[in-house]
């Protein structure tokens, strides 16, 4: 589902001496099927951002289109709901939204909002807690009886029982341990393959916006700062550094090595294999030992 | 609507009722209260009138502001007036509608009473406007300090108190999270019939309490790591000075007092 | 090296689980050092954490600081004033109406008189880089600046060890590199001896000495070198790998065969290098 944002502009706290710009003057166009990472450093509008994708927030100033439905300043309630069906959000330690009693429930409780008969949320549900990874097992479990990790999945399957179109990741990993990091991003990137969606995640890791995403939007000050695919983003550290962010590892590496070498290197993927396999390149064949 | 309820909001500022000390402003309230109930007369009512607006002035808190303080409670305010005036039976009739008499007693009654609940409000809010909520927390530790002696736990209490005012920001803001979290799973908080509503709010509440019972165990651990074993043996950061303005206002108070107890009409 | 904690074979059982979370553990903290604890989810290490300033007593075994025992309840008290514990979220740990107020609420426990008290944290908040928020109130503060707060509290008390108990892992880069900088600073500055519990593998890889536990036991223990270089026992204990090991690791399969592992990304291409100019 295609997502186009215009002239969107936020104030917080409108017409009080609190009122602070939040978003100035964003536009952007998403095209169905992109993974796209927001990157910045907090309060640069990233949250801002994506809560209007799905109507938690409303526009000051601009529009915000999703598919064919579009959101304007001072919009109507009941398309609020009509586009939060579409635009799935998993917010940041998504287990603390849970609540019921047992994770069959919880789950059912966002299909169910939108209108789902309860046969088909309880397939929703069954279907959803396999694909995270885990046992039906836990369906009938109260949520608060599993792991933080597990509870995790079970708030994630919850969002995707609601099967929207576009699935918003709020740093879907925080807190996680780097196994369980991997796992979920992951779990995403798969997610997004077979089911042909479109996502936006929102991540203040470098490592994750180069592995997993197509697409990247840098935000700075409310605005957007950078826009395009990776290997264009990375390509400019001065201008990363410049707003407190830098390049992935992989990129850090290359450059190091470049420094050394004298002889650029090729980046367009940033995997850690692609970058042994850059370097090792500079070896000729045969390999070496010593 | 709770926008304009002023009683609990603090307004930073440097006047002389923002440095009394916060035990000066409790017993003060404490005072006043009693004063308030002495005046009965047109006089005695007026000279109050002057104290409460000398007070407001002196707080350098805006007359607006005050005012707008003021207004949720009008209609109780407008209320009580009615009711006086339907009620009192005393004095020379000044209006006969046949059914209904009005006696000049009754307006004076109403009168009165609305302004004794005008004083006090204007007066009860000037401690929280003045005061910030924690500096009425350790005077109310200063003053009840006493009742340690009964077996009160007024350390903590206070402590309570104060953990309580530091994390209401917090819960806040976690109540907006949860909130939205939920809304984007399709839950609604305003529409439908009441019980809907009720129901529709178990999805918040449930994370809100999970969530605060957590802070709490983590607050514990916390506390203890950092060596908290009860009020015995503690040192304070803060400590309150009493000086010679706080003693100057009570004494006004209860020359104030004093006063109406001479110009009030007695029999 | 000066021996500040002495943990004797202690074994740790949770009244409401089977099993032991902690089983016959013996360890050693130096003066001075920074040592990095790190395991899987569930390995027992912030168990350890709460075992070292008497949070929680061993169900077996001993725990001593400085020759106090958290045996004894009346040294706990010493115990805790020595051993000062930065918790994970930043909000749930600070006390206080105000940053002031919060670095006060431990050295009030301990009984500091007032003036000595208004010295101290003056000073803690100077060297924590938070003068300027002396009197903000915790929800106008990011959760890096909460933690430093934090850590402020725990120095103003003089204590001789800082434990760091997955301090960073709800912190922005910014945050988690102001909490990292503020306490390497203490460390090398003023001798501190910090624990670090952690999942940032390439904080470990900068610590003096590791501790990799794995299902409430030692796997094993040495200096990030020595311990990374085993990657097979990395990836049993769970554990992911340092960005340059895995790269090491990739381009052997490319054919480049290093000789050993390096730590550091600086390292790596200069082995790199070395083994080009051999060519």
């Amino acid at each position: 589902m295609d997502i186009k944002i215009s002239g969107l502009t936020h104030r917080y706290k409108a017409g009080t001496p609190f009122e602070r710009l939040a978003l100035h003057d964003v536009s952007l166009s998403i095209s169905s099927g992109t993974f796209l990472a927001v990157i910045g450093h907090t309060g640069s509008g990233k949250s801002t951002l994506i809560q209007h994708l799905n109507g938690l927030l409303k526009p000051s100033e601009g529009t915000i289109t999703v598919g064919d439905l579009t959101i304007a300043a001072g919009g109507k309630k009941k398309q609020l709901k009509a586009l939060r069906k579409r635009v799935g959000i998993v917010f940041q330690y998504p287990e603390h939204q849970l609540f019921d009693e047992t994770v069959e429930k919880d789950v059912m409780f966002g299909p169910m909002n939108f209108g789902q008969s309860e046969e088909a949320a309880r397939a929703a549900a069954h279907e959803m807690i396999k694909l995270v990874g885990l046992p039906v097992e836990v369906l009938q479990k109260s949520p608060f009886d599993l792991s933080g990790g597990q509870m995790r999945r079970v708030a994630i399957a919850g969002v995707l029982a609601m099967e929207p179109d576009v699935l918003i990741l709020d740093e879907p990993t925080a807190g996680l341990d780097p196994r369980g990091r991997k796992e979920i991003m992951d779990l995403f990137r798969t997610l997004h393959d077979q089911r042909n969606m479109t996502t936006i995640l929102v991540t203040h890791s470098m490592e994750d916006a180069a592995y997993y995403a197509d697409r990247i939007l840098v935000m700075e000050k409310g605005s957007t700062y950078l826009e395009g695919a990776p290997a264009e983003i990375f390509a400019k550290r001065e201008e990363l550094q410049a707003v407190g962010l830098d390049v992935p590892e992989t990129v850090q590496f290359l450059l190091r090595w470049q420094e050394k070498t004298g002889k650029p290197v090729q980046m367009s993927s940033f995997t850690i294999e692609d970058t042994a396999k850059a370097i090792s390149a500079d070896f000729g064949k045969g390999g070496f030992t010593c | 609507m709770l926008d304009n309820v002023i009683i609990g909001q603090y307004i930073p500022g440097t006047s002389v009722l923002h440095k009394m000390d916060p035990r000066a402003k409790l017993l003060g309230i404490f005072v006043f209260i009693f004063v308030v109930f002495l005046a009965n007369n047109w006089l005695t009512y007026g000279i109050l009138g002057v104290f409460a607006v000398a007070a407001i002035l002196l707080s350098q808190v805006s007359l607006r502001y005050m005012y707008k303080g003021l207004k949720p409670i009008f209609f109780i305010v407008i209320f009580t007036f009615i009711l006086h005036i339907l009620m009192t039976k005393q004095g020379e009739v000044v209006y006969d509608l046949g059914w209904l008499k009005i006696y000049n007693g009754g307006v004076k009654q109403g009168v009165f009473i609305s302004l004794r609940l005008v004083y006090l409000v204007l007066v009860t809010s000037l401690l929280t406007l003045t005061t910030t909520p924690i500096d009425i927390t350790d005077g109310l530790e200063y003053l009840l300090a006493p009742f340690k002696r009964v077996k009160l736990p007024v350390h903590e209490f206070a402590l309570m108190m104060s953990i309580s005012l530091r994390f209401i920001p917090t819960l806040l803001q976690e109540t907006e999270k949860i909130m939205k979290a939920q809304m984007a799973r399709g839950a609604e908080f305003t529409a439908g019939p009441v019980k809907e509503r009720i129901k529709a709010f178990v999805p918040l509440l449930v994370p809100l309490f999970i969530s605060s019972f957590k802070r709490a165990e983590d607050l514990a651990l916390a506390m203890e790591a950092r060596g908290y074993r009860g009020g015995e043996g503690r040192t304070r950061l803060r400590v309150l000075h009493w000086g010679f303005r706080d003693t100057g206002a009570l004494l006004l108070l209860l020359i104030l007092a004093a006063v109406l107890i001479v110009l009030r009409t007695h029999g | 090296m000066k021996e500040l904690i002495t943990v004797n074979n202690v074994s740790f059982q949770y009244p409401s689980e089977e099993n032991l979370t902690l089983a016959d553990l013996s360890l050693s903290v130096y003066k001075g050092e920074w040592l990095a604890i790190v395991g899987h989810n569930g390995s027992g290490k912030s168990t350890l954490a709460k075992l070292l300033n008497g949070l929680l007593l061993p169900t077996s075994g001993e725990v001593k600081v400085e020759n106090y025992t958290t045996a004894n309840e009346k040294e706990l008290w010493e115990i805790r004033r020595r051993v000062g514990i930065v918790f994970q979220n930043p909000d749930n740990q600070f006390v206080g109406t105000s940053v002031r107020d919060d670095v006060a609420f431990g050295l009030e426990n301990f009984g500091v008189p007032r003036d000595e008290m208004i010295e101290r944290i003056e000073t803690s908040i100077a060297r924590v880089n938070m003068q300027g928020f002396i009197e903000s109130e915790p929800h106008h503060l990011s959760g890096g600046q909460k933690q430093r707060v934090a850590i402020a509290g725990i120095i103003a008390q003089k204590p001789s060890i800082i434990i760091l108990d997955e301090a960073t892992s709800m912190l922005d880069p910014m945050g988690r590199k102001e909490v990292i900088d503020t306490v390497k600073q203490l460390n090398e500055e003023e001798g501190i001896t910090v624990i670090s519990i952690t999942h940032d593998l390439e904080e470990a890889v900068r610590a003096d000495r590791v501790i990799v536990m794995k299902q409430g036991a030692i796997l094993t223990t040495g200096s990030p070198r020595e311990v990374f270089q085993n990657e097979a026992l990395l990836l049993d204990a769970g554990l992911d790998l340092p960005f340059s090991l895995k790269l090491g690791l990739a381009l052997r399969d490319y054919g480049v065969s290093l000789k050993e592992q390096h730590l550091t990304q600086e390292e790596l291409v200069d082995a790199l290098w070395t083994l080009k100019s051999a060519d």
